[in-house]
């Protein structure tokens, strides 16, 4: 009797389930970012390149095979290779590349992994060549526009080219050099010219410095110099007008009365003139002696 | 009651409860598709896997899976990123990565990219670049090599940091926009730049002269300072003597010229008196310190006897002051 009131439940589930299966497994889904190519059997029925939902017949009738849709990087390892001069550097190459025809990569590499090496076997002997056409000075310079974006545009139009040409189904969206290095041996040699370099930068800033100190000192004399001679001039020239001062203060005075004034100042010459040492001759008619006599 | 009876209730119950157990999981699944989208965020709603709308901030509601789904980004939060040749990574383990300057020096660098994902097209970040990180690491990378190998490595561990750092960024930028990659880079910040460990004490050394410079220079200069203040002291004390000499001969000869003219004054009211008492002064004052000799002559000034009036003592050792020891 119970089971009555189980069985529409029971029944009404699974149908439900099943309905839900069904459409779970005849239906996809392709995300915005990727591309889809669906294969019956392995041979290819449909292309989607627009994401929605999508219908399929259940596996293993269909499988879908899902590409991203994005951009991808790609990594070279660090190669030596020789530029014009010849000259040695190494170089690492970033590229950026994305599927752009997803049919052709699904029949020719059906993997991103798969992309990897094939591009690393194109760089390899592109991007080693693409450098022998520019001279090291030309990569590295400060008196010119330095020529890595023609290097970078020469490798990608090249790369592009052998892509187009293979039919890979991508396209290479940018190439860069993530990396510009020297020759382990090499570097030896570039580390002793730093050195040396820097050995005559700090001599300069040496030499400079005495120089330097030299001219400022020789410019203190200078001053030195002009300072005191301006404090002489200007010493005697107060000087001259103290004794022009005095000069016209005597001359005021004394010009009351030369004829006293010559007696007077004569008699203070005797009192400076005369000395113990001195030895006075004098006649008895001399003005100081005639009482004397008398 | 049978038992049979009390069962069937008890199944009715259980009925009931199942009902109302897929209805609420039914109720929880419709509930399923409200999103919120927070206030520094951006959300793009995909139906089937296709872009459909773009989500404001706020709660919105969305069909639940699987028909729809919602991605959110923070597009306000500044995201960084170090970059540069530095410490060893990845496949080149062996060395350690470094710049080579358009001088070819070999230079080490650590650079911080501060970047945000661009407000106006959120979804950009999601379907555009499978490792977006990456990528513009990878970028910036390109980018440093470039702003380096055009400059001298004398610029570029001194003076030309900051124009660096804006020419990484616009750099980047540009290459970024050239990928059609929507990530805003803000700044570029050094943050670290250095010569080779084996070259490094010759980079010191430039460092230490171009100190020594200033320091010579600072000396150099101090003591100009000094020459030329004790320059001016002495001219000073040159102009202070001449004021002294000037104020003193002026002085002198005021005072000498008063003392003339008070002596006039005197004079002038009797001059025959005054000038023989003015010359016999002069002479009492004069004549007890010189030896006087008198001479008579005859009319035709032929002498005829010399008087020896007086002797100076003479300065000797039989002085009283020295006999009285």
């Amino acid at each position: 009797m119970q089971r009555s009131y189980w069985r529409p439940i029971f029944i009404g589930a699974v149908i439900l389930a099943v309905l839900a299966s069904i459409v779970a497994l005849s239906t996809f889904t392709v995300q915005q970012n990727e591309y889809a190519v669906v294969t019956r059997f392995g041979k290819t029925v449909k292309v989607i390149t627009r994401p929605g939902l999508y219908t399929q017949m259940p596996y293993p009738v269909h499988k879908v095979h899902r590409f991203d849709r994005r951009l991808q990087l790609h990594e070279s390892p660090l190669m030596e290779t020789l530029t014009e001069d010849p000259k040695n550097v190494a170089v690492r190459y970033s590229v950026v590349w994305r599927i752009s025809d997803v049919e052709t990569f699904y029949t020719s590499l059906g993997s991103i992994e798969a992309m990897g090496p094939k591009l690393e076997h194109v760089l390899s002997a592109r991007g080693k060549n693409a450098i022998g056409n520019f001279k090291k000075n030309e990569l590295l310079s400060i008196d010119a526009p330095i020529k890595i974006p023609d290097l970078e545009d020469q490798v990608r139009k090249e790369l592009s080219e052998v892509v187009k040409d293979s039919e890979w189904g991508i396209t290479i969206k940018s190439v860069e050099i993530s990396r510009l290095a020297l020759p382990e041996f090499n570097t030896s040699a570039v580390y002793e010219r730093m050195r040396s370099e820097r050995k005559i930068k700090a001599d300069e800033y040496r030499s400079k410095g005495e120089e330097m100190a030299t001219k400022i000192r020789a410019e203190a004399d200078r001053e030195k110099q002009e300072i005191l001679s301006e404090a002489y001039e200007k010493a005697q020239r107060i000087r001259g007008e103290g004794d022009a001062e005095a000069a016209r203060i005597y001359a005021e005075a004394f010009s009351k009365d030369p004829e006293f004034y010559r007696f007077w100042r004569t008699l203070q010459s005797y009192d400076k003139i005369l000395d113990r040492k001195s030895t006075l001759v004098l006649s008895e008619d001399s003005e100081l002696f005639k009482y004397l006599e008398k | 009651m049978s038992y049979k009876e009390s069962r069937k209730e008890v199944f009715k119950g259980l009925d009931r409860i199942v009902l109302l157990v897929l209805g609420l999981l039914f109720i929880v699944y419709l509930a399923s598709g409200v999103y919120v989208v927070e206030a520094d965020e951006m959300g793009v709603i995909f139906r089937f896997g296709a872009k459909d709308r773009v989500a404001l901030p706020g709660i919105g509601y969305h069909f639940p899976w699987p028909v729809e789904r919602v991605r959110t980004v923070n597009v306000k939060a500044v995201r960084s990123v170090e970059v540069g040749f530095w410490k060893a990574q990845g496949r080149d383990q062996r060395l350690t990565p470094y710049c080579i300057t358009g001088d070819v020096n070999i230079i080490h660098n650590l650079y911080v990219i501060h970047y945000r994902v661009d407000a106006e097209d959120p979804a950009n970040y999601y379907l555009r670049a499978r490792r977006i990180r990456e990528i513009l690491v990878s970028n910036a990378r390109a980018a440093i090599i470039e702003v380096i190998a055009s400059r001298p490595v004398d610029e570029i561990i001194t003076t030309a940091k900051t124009d660096m750092e804006n020419a990484v960024r616009q750099v980047l930028q540009e290459k970024l926009h050239s990928l059609n990659i929507k990530l805003q880079i803000d700044s570029v910040d050094t943050r670290e730049i250095q010569p080779p460990n084996q070259v490094r004490d010759a980079f010191d050394e430039v460092i230490n002269a171009e100190q020594e410079l200033t320091t010579q220079k600072h000396k150099a200069n101090t003591e100009a300072i000094r020459i030329v203040h004790s320059a001016e002291a002495e001219a000073e004390s040159t102009l202070q003597q001449a004021r002294a000499y000037r104020t003193d001969r002026i002085n002198s000869a005021q005072g000498e010229a008063e003392r003339f003219m008070s002596l006039y004054e005197e004079y002038k009211k009797a001059p025959e008196i005054i000038g023989h008492r003015i010359f016999l002064e002069s002479i009492e004052k004069i004549l007890p310190r010189t030896r006087v000799m008198m001479v008579a002559s005859d009319k035709e000034g032929r002498p005829l006897r010399v008087k020896i009036f007086q002797a100076p003592v003479p300065t000797s050792p039989r002085l009283p002051e020295v006999s009285q020891e």
